[in-house]
């Protein structure tokens, strides 16, 4: 058994460079009436405690005794070297005594994970949120006309549906009353023609819509278009545009810096995987207000279901000719549970 | 003549060993030619008493870096960001005093309180060139080009902090890279790159490996590179060729695997999500396999090619990096970071560094002593901070 006395003047073996050239010299580390003391067969040197730095504990990383002139010991013999500041009353950092503590290792490592499921399931859409009802409404305008401009030479073809049939559908929607009783926001509906799109509807934040001729084709009467236009009004007026964009930007940022040093590219699959997620949320949101609309103009809802089972078959049938993973990766995959969702409102 | 990497016996006339693949050293440049390594990979011993090798080691250990890791990362959570500068010091400290050359370790001195500075600026920098660009494209546009001009002098201050903080026996390594050059490197060859449709990347690479390593220096003692630009422009065909080959490969199993899956389906049409799901998760791996192995291949080539033609003074550089082995720990690696929700990214962290770490080598007369150290100056973190949010990984 080593008595207190022993271990204040135990000696430890480190190695000491003088900080102006690369050679090594065996010493001896003591402390010593508040000073640190090294001894070696060419090395004498001693310090007063408050003038040098040791570094912290990092695990079995040797630990660094420097001096002001940039010399400086290295101590293999971590358990030594704590043992004899024990001695003299120095105690590690509290850092270190967490990392040491299995308790604490534990209690961080069920933190981290609550935390990390918690943050994904509610704090980035939460922060998405606020962030994206911040955004400024020329901003969004801005950005949309953009978007519209960059799809209009390139996706979009004009429409060949008749103006007066175009103006007819618009006009009908800019009549739907708003579920809460509110005045009916400004939508701005436009037609268009795209064979990529097939029978489809877009929103963009600014409140434009966008309708393909193929889904006007598909509607049996003028109320399925309603539905599905109420659908995209859900989009824009809970700001869905902006706040996926925001959320998945948080996602991309989070994952990039976690397993970023693996691969960049690497790191865009899990990426994709975690936005999955959000956009079929948003999508049930929109569902929802789109029911809400539905039910105070007094449209059956399943004008809008047999609606969207009708834009499902058709992108199913077109997927048989592009490929069964083009009609899933469709803007709107629809599946069972999203009807099922809809019809139990 | 015997390989100097593995000690197999080659031709004398051989570029290659038949057995490890790698390429026969040029040692034109050294005043006196190092010594073939005879065979004995087992027991390397040296034919000349003045040559000796020393193989880096890397003594890190997964569980112990866990505890660390796990810390710094709630402490950076919990004091919003701001403790992740002291993390970060605590991660560098604890991998450069793990890595360890001729029985002595690295280590590290980068300040927390410049390196918090650094991050504030950058994320003030790079906070506002996003919200120029949602402002306006145009806006983001002149934001990126600013950002753009002032990148290259960035890349130089980070390179600068990343060497001024790193000790070696207690010498600090130094950058002595000009302005001018980091300009040429990091702008006026991107540009010419882009002209010439990306046929200029591996010369783009060899002249950034040039710029990192001729211009760094360990006290006194500047190291040389003088690896060429044909080295590179073949670790470019090999990868191109090797990643081709991994992607047809892939493409085939997930074609047989989709048949497979289509004929064994009963009924289609009912609304079942399942077979499209199924292809999305087998393109997903698809993806994940050629952009993993483009990364192991581009990695362990160019770092082999990089270190075996750099020197530092009469000391060579050796680097012994197998892209098969580099694949298999990142493709394992980022299966145990997705399975538990990131808590094996320590491990993996860890796991790649040893095996970077240990193939490394440095060959020279006599053990490391008799370096000489130069005035040293003080560096602010900044460059480092903003170049790492860009993601430019100038890792030395």
């Amino acid at each position: 058994l080593i008595s207190p006395s022993d271990a204040r003047d135990a000696a430890v073996a480190a190695a000491y460079y003088d900080g102006r050239e690369s050679t090594r010299h065996e010493v001896t580390v003591r402390i010593e009436a508040g000073e640190v003391v090294l001894s070696g067969r060419d090395v004498s040197r001693r310090a007063p405690l408050a003038a040098i730095e040791i570094s912290q504990p990092l695990g079995t990383a040797p630990r660094v005794i420097r001096f002001g002139d940039g010399a400086f010991c290295a101590v293999e013999d971590t358990a030594a070297l704590a043992a004899l500041l024990a001695a003299h009353g120095m105690d590690p950092a509290r850092v270190t005594q967490w990392e040491g503590s299995l308790r604490w290792v534990w209690a961080a490592v069920v933190v981290f994970v609550l935390m990390l499921v918690l943050s994904y399931r509610y704090g980035v859409p939460a922060v998405a949120a606020v962030v994206a009802s911040q955004v400024p409404a020329p901003i969004i305008d801005v950005l949309s006309r953009e978007t519209l401009d960059a799809l209009d030479g390139s996706v979009l073809l004009p429409s060949t549906l008749p103006v007066s049939r175009q103006k007819t559908l618009a006009d009908r929607f800019q009549r739907l009353r708003a579920p809460d009783g509110a005045p009916p926001a400004q939508y701005s509906v436009l037609f268009r023609r795209s064979s990529l799109l097939g029978a489809n509807a877009f929103a963009l934040p600014s409140g434009t819509m966008v309708v393909t001729d193929d889904l006007v084709a598909l509607a049996a009467r003028d109320d399925d278009i309603m539905a599905v236009l109420a659908h995209e009004a859900g989009h824009v007026e809970l700001r869905h545009g902006l706040r996926l964009l925001f959320q998945n930007s948080i996602v991309a940022l989070a994952v990039t810096w976690f397993v970023g040093d693996v691969s960049m590219l690497v790191a865009a699959a899990p990426t994709a995987l975690l936005q999955a997620k959000y956009s079929r949320d948003l999508e049930r949101e929109a569902d929802r207000h789109a029911v809400a609309v539905l039910a105070a103009n007094a449209i059956p809802r399943e004008r809008f279901t047999s609606m969207l089972e009708r834009i499902d078959a058709a992108a199913r049938g077109k997927g048989e000719e592009g490929g069964v993973l083009s009609a899933y990766l469709s803007s709107h995959p629809v599946t069972r549970e999203r009807l099922d969702a809809i019809r139990a409102r | 003549m015997y390989c100097h990497y593995c000690g197999a016996p080659m031709p004398d006339v051989a570029q290659f060993c038949a057995r490890c693949g790698l390429e026969r050293v040029v040692v034109d440049f050294l005043p006196e030619a190092v010594p073939p390594v005879p065979a004995a990979p087992a027991a390397p011993t040296v034919s000349t008493p003045s040559t000796e090798r020393h193989p880096f080691e890397f003594t890190g250990d997964g569980k112990e870096y866990f505890r660390i890791w796990i810390v710094n990362l709630l402490l950076s959570v919990v004091t919003l960001g701001i403790y992740s500068a002291w993390a970060k010091v605590r991660r560098l400290e604890y991998f450069y005093r793990h890595t360890r050359v001729a029985g002595a370790a690295f280590d590290y001195h980068g300040r927390p309180i410049a390196i918090l500075k650094g991050r504030i600026i950058a994320v003030v920098l790079f906070g506002g060139y996003y919200a120029a660009g949602l402002l306006s494209p145009m806006l983001g546009l002149a934001a990126a080009a600013v950002l753009a001009a002032g990148l290259p002098w960035m890349m130089n201050r980070s390179l600068r902090f990343r060497l001024a903080t790193s000790s070696y026996r207690g010498l600090r390594f130094h950058f002595h890279g000009s302005n001018r050059q980091a300009y040429w490197v990091f702008l006026g060859l991107p540009l010419f790159n882009a002209l010439s449709l990306f046929a200029l990347t591996p010369l783009w690479h060899q002249r950034l490996k040039r710029y990192q390593h001729a211009n760094a220096a360990y006290g006194q003692t500047r190291f040389t590179f003088n690896a060429p630009v044909s080295a590179f422009y073949k670790a470019y065909a090999i990868t191109f060729a090797g990643v081709l080959a991994l992607a047809v490969a892939s493409f085939i199993v997930l074609a047989v695997l989709s048949v497979g899956v289509v004929a064994g389906l009963p009924q289609q049409g009912t609304g079942q999500p399942f077979l499209p799901e199924m292809l999305i998760a087998g393109a997903l791996a698809v993806y994940v396999v050629v952009a993993a192995g483009t990364w192991s291949l581009t990695m362990a080539l160019i770092q082999n090619v990089v270190w075996r033609h750099t020197a530092l003074g009469a000391h060579r550089f050796g680097s012994t990096l197998e892209a098969h082995k580099v694949f298999f720990i990142v493709i394992t690696n980022l299966l145990g970071i997705v399975l538990t929700l990131g808590l094996y990214k320590p491990f993996a962290d860890i796991r790649l560094t040893r095996y970077v770490v240990t193939e490394l080598e440095l060959t020279g007369p006599g053990a490391l002593e008799g370096f000489v150290a130069a005035g040293g100056d003080e560096v602010s973190a900044f460059g480092e901070e903003a170049a790492e949010i860009l993601d430019f990984d100038l890792a030395f």
